[in-house]
């Protein structure tokens, strides 16, 4: 599969999560089925965004001093 | 004395030796690399902690659109305007340079220092995952005004947590920091679906046309919790601008605006300030409105996005506390005579894990940042003393590197004495730091006038 497929996907599932909040808010769906959506769309995102971060990104070289942890 | 110190920096100096070298022209990286760093590098697990809070002490509507716009700009002013241009004029961590000015004793004293804060950090952010653990183990959360361990299942579950992510850190920090990138979008969409969802709980409409009612009345409504204190605009503005007090004025974030172009990139940091710090702490304060201002994330996280909220709750405690325990590791392999890293970092984690029992430092979170960033701030004022004041002054810098000292005495006493000016001051914590690091300005810069050159020389 193409990088560039994965990260479509990953967006695409990502975009699911926030419109499962939506539709549940306009009043369009019950809670569970928001919370199902939310769920399946959830693992839709790290399946994809972790397999096109695989492919995308060199191995981290050690973080700096040690001194930079974000609050 | 002299022998162990200099062991220390001997040793300090080798487990940081990667770093030594200055920047060269080809590494530097683009804008979009910095917004996306700081884009996932502030989500994190204190957000579900911090914007509650905000609610609990009673902020107001009004006060939390204001103080948050307006203390998150100065924020990324303090990266743009103090630590991006010494990071790019030098090309090196903050390590690399304090040692330049504060001499290898002191710095090293400094890196143990920030180790210790960071590891209570971590230590709290196992105890806000063990909220969401804990949730369908009916192990109930501490309240507000815990100090101690309240249950044997809280203090089992936060060692398990604990465990779980010390072995993480040791086994594979580098491997997993991957997998936090890919988290952090997800947790803030998980903070945006959270709020988004309950606001019809709170009496929001579909049209959004009442929120502002609600937002008044019923989410930063101005009554503060029993046990917590009000807080006006300005606490919120400081609150906002010193969260990463470590990071900007304190020149941490020297590692990453080292591989800067130019220093207007700290502008960047406006990608992980507004989303992280002001829609996150927004968001959260809406979820712990809805739940009757019960501070547990994970239930707020829970009763907002069902199984997905704890997740979220877990992964962001765990990405916060993953390269923490990391890097305390690090700082703290050089005070521990031949020990593997991974040793080390079981210890500290140990320690950690214990102190997360205490729910005392996940419920006083936010003075804990306070002090965490009061700590460290001295030593970015002597910094940008020796980097600008100095040469406006005619004042030699590098002193304790030319004179071979490994404690430049003078640092070393802006240190301890603004600490001690900061503990009598009679105002707020969250005001502390700002006249603190003012002090130390002038008190490094006057200890050190008398070394001015004569006009002509």
């Amino acid at each position: 599969m193409g990088t560039w497929l994965f990260g479509l996907l990953a967006a695409l599932s990502l975009a699911a999560c926030l419109a499962s909040g939506l539709i549940f808010f306009l009043g369009y769906v019950e809670a569970e089925t928001y919370r199902r959506a939310l769920a399946a769309a959830s693992l839709a995102w790290f399946i994809f965004a972790a397999a096109w971060s695989g492919k995308t990104t060199k191995p981290p070289k050690n973080h700096g001093d040690g001194n930079s942890t974000a609050v | 004395m002299p022998t162990i110190l200099s062991q220390l920096m001997s040793r300090m100096d080798s487990l940081y030796e990667y770093d030594r070298e200055r920047v060269a022209p080809d590494q530097l990286k683009t804008g979009w690399q910095f917004a996306s760093l700081f884009a996932g590098e502030h989500v994190a697990g204190t957000e579900f902690v911090i914007g509650a809070f905000f609610v609990l002490h009673g902020a107001t509507a009004s006060d939390m659109i204001i103080g948050l716009a307006a203390g998150n700009l100065l924020a990324v002013l303090s990266w743009t305007f103090i630590c991006a241009p010494v990071a790019v004029q030098t090309r090196l961590t903050l390590y690399w340079y304090l040692r330049r000015i504060a001499g290898p004793g002191l710095t090293a004293i400094y890196n143990v220092a920030n180790a210790i804060l960071y590891c209570i950090l971590a230590g709290a952010m196992i105890a806000v995952s063990a909220t969401a653990i804990g949730l369908p183990l009916g192990i109930r959360t501490p309240a507000l005004t815990d100090v101690y361990p309240t249950s044997p299942g809280w203090v089992a579950l936060t060692f398990v947590i604990g465990a779980a992510f010390v072995t993480l850190a040791i086994l594979g920090f580098e491997k997993l920091s991957n997998f936090a990138r890919v988290c952090a979008p997800w947790i803030l969409a998980v903070f945006v679906i959270g709020a988004l969802v309950v606001l019809p709980r709170l009496g929001v409409h579909a049209n959004l046309d009442n929120f502002w009612d609600v937002a008044k009345t019923r989410i930063w409504n101005g009554v503060t919790s029993a046990g917590q204190d009000k807080f006006s605009v300005w606490h919120i503005i400081f609150f906002a601008w010193f969260c990463n007090l470590a990071m900007h004025v304190a020149l941490s974030d020297m590692a990453l605006f080292r591989y800067a172009r130019h220093w207007v990139y700290g502008l960047y940091s406006a990608f992980g300030m507004y989303p992280g710090h002001m829609l996150a702490w927004l968001c959260s304060g809406i979820m712990v409105a809805a739940v009757g201002r019960q501070m547990d994330p994970g239930m707020m996280a829970a009763e907002a996005a069902g199984i997905a909220g704890p997740v979220a709750v877990v992964l962001a405690g765990w990405t916060t506390a993953n390269p923490t325990l990391y890097r305390a590791g690090l700082a703290l392999q050089c005070v521990t005579p031949d020990w593997p890293r991974w040793k080390v970092t079981l210890i500290a984690g140990f320690i950690t894990t214990v102190l997360s029992c205490f729910p005392v430092i996940f419920m006083r979170l936010l003075d804990y940042v306070a002090i965490y960033g009061l700590v460290l701030m001295p030593m970015g004022a002597v910094v940008l003393a020796e980097h600008w004041l100095f040469p406006m002054l005619g004042i030699p810098r590098y002193q304790a590197e030319r004179l071979g000292w490994s404690v430049n005495w003078r640092a070393a006493v802006v240190w301890a004495g603004t600490l001690a000016a900061c503990s009598l001051m009679p105002i707020h914590l969250f005001f502390r730091w700002l006249p603190g690091y003012l002090f130390a300005l002038a008190l490094y810069t006057a200890l050190n006038l008398h070394l001015r050159k004569p006009a002509g020389a």
